[in-house]
């Protein structure tokens, strides 16, 4: 299954960059081509919440169905696949760690393309590339979101 | 007060452009520089749905208030703004009409920043200058995600 980790330092606390990460509603700002997200029950990340994704994968629209199975605030965000969707296999892990005055955040990807959507993809190796574009961008993504500051009063 | 007129043709029919226009959790992907929204009441659009929109203006976090002010099923799409964010004025009317091959789609955005809700530090063309730029890339994201088909 292949696997992609990604460690990146965020010039904001771990609380600015747990609002960001826990927060569903940044979830299609923080993977390119996620276009909508809809979490059941609603509101901030919870054990046992699911996720339905719609994203646009190489032209074609496709649904990410996801749980999340560890929400320990400000430190690990953990979330795994519910069949049905593109992914056959889908672990996500985020650990955060104080670092000086910011974050370090350790980003983890596993997952595994359901064969129904393999032999229906008209170029799985394109999507593949685009799957894991996404999750590449994914740490870049939390660390703009979570270094954006207010307005000055 | 700013205006900006876009047209284009989408490769849909006007029942999947209206669906992206009714669903309002794909205004962040409509709009580059938006990043997420709240609907009130929540789900698909209603005459007199509010909506807040956080928003990016380089690396400050803003906030857009809006509300759906007219929907005419398959044919027009109208939103105006409310008062406390970042456009003093703002309102976005998308026509809708059928072609053989598609869907012709208008977009008129009729705009301005507000002065009092980013102060005096910052420079109100530049701002314009980014609102304009979110407004033209707003029908060619439209038009893409109308575009979009299943897996089949």
């Amino acid at each position: 299954m292949p696997t992609l980790q990604d460690t990146i330092e965020i010039l904001s606390p771990p609380q600015t960059v747990w609002r960001v990460l826990s927060d569903p509603t940044f979830l299609p700002k923080l993977y390119n081509d996620a276009v909508t997200v809809e979490v059941d029950p609603p509101g901030h990340s919870s054990v046992g919440q699911t996720l339905k994704i719609q994203a646009r994968v190489t032209g074609v629209r496709v649904a990410i169905l996801a749980k999340y199975t560890r929400v320990d605030k400000e430190s690990c965000l953990e979330s795994k696949v519910v069949p049905g969707g593109l992914f056959s296999e889908f672990d996500h892990l985020v650990t955060l760690r104080v670092l000086g005055w910011g974050t370090e955040a350790k980003v983890t990807f596993q997952y595994a393309v359901a064969a129904e959507y393999a032999s229906k993809v008209p170029d799985l190796a394109m999507m593949e590339r685009a799957i894991t574009d996404n999750f590449r961008t994914y740490a870049k993504n939390l660390k703009d979101l979570s270094e954006l500051l207010p307005l000055p009063e | 007060m700013r205006t900006v007129r876009e047209t284009v043709l989408v490769e849909a029919k006007p029942e999947s452009v209206w669906e992206v226009l009714m669903d309002p959790y794909y205004t962040p992907k409509l709009y580059p520089d938006m990043i997420n929204i709240t609907a009130d009441p929540p789900g698909r659009a209603v005459v007199g749905q509010n909506r807040t929109l956080g928003g990016r203006a380089g690396k400050r976090l803003i906030e857009f208030k809006t509300q759906v002010s007219e929907l005419v099923p398959n044919k027009l799409f109208a939103i105006k703004g409310r008062p406390g964010g970042a456009l003093e004025e703002f309102t976005e009317v998308v026509e809708l009409a059928p072609l053989k091959r598609g869907t012709e789609l208008k977009v008129t955005y009729v705009f301005k920043v507000s002065e009092d809700y980013f102060g005096p530090e910052f420079d109100l063309l530049t701002l314009e200058q980014m609102a304009v730029r979110n407004e033209e890339v707003y029908i060619k994201n439209l038009k893409a995600l109308a575009e979009l088909r299943p897996v089949e």
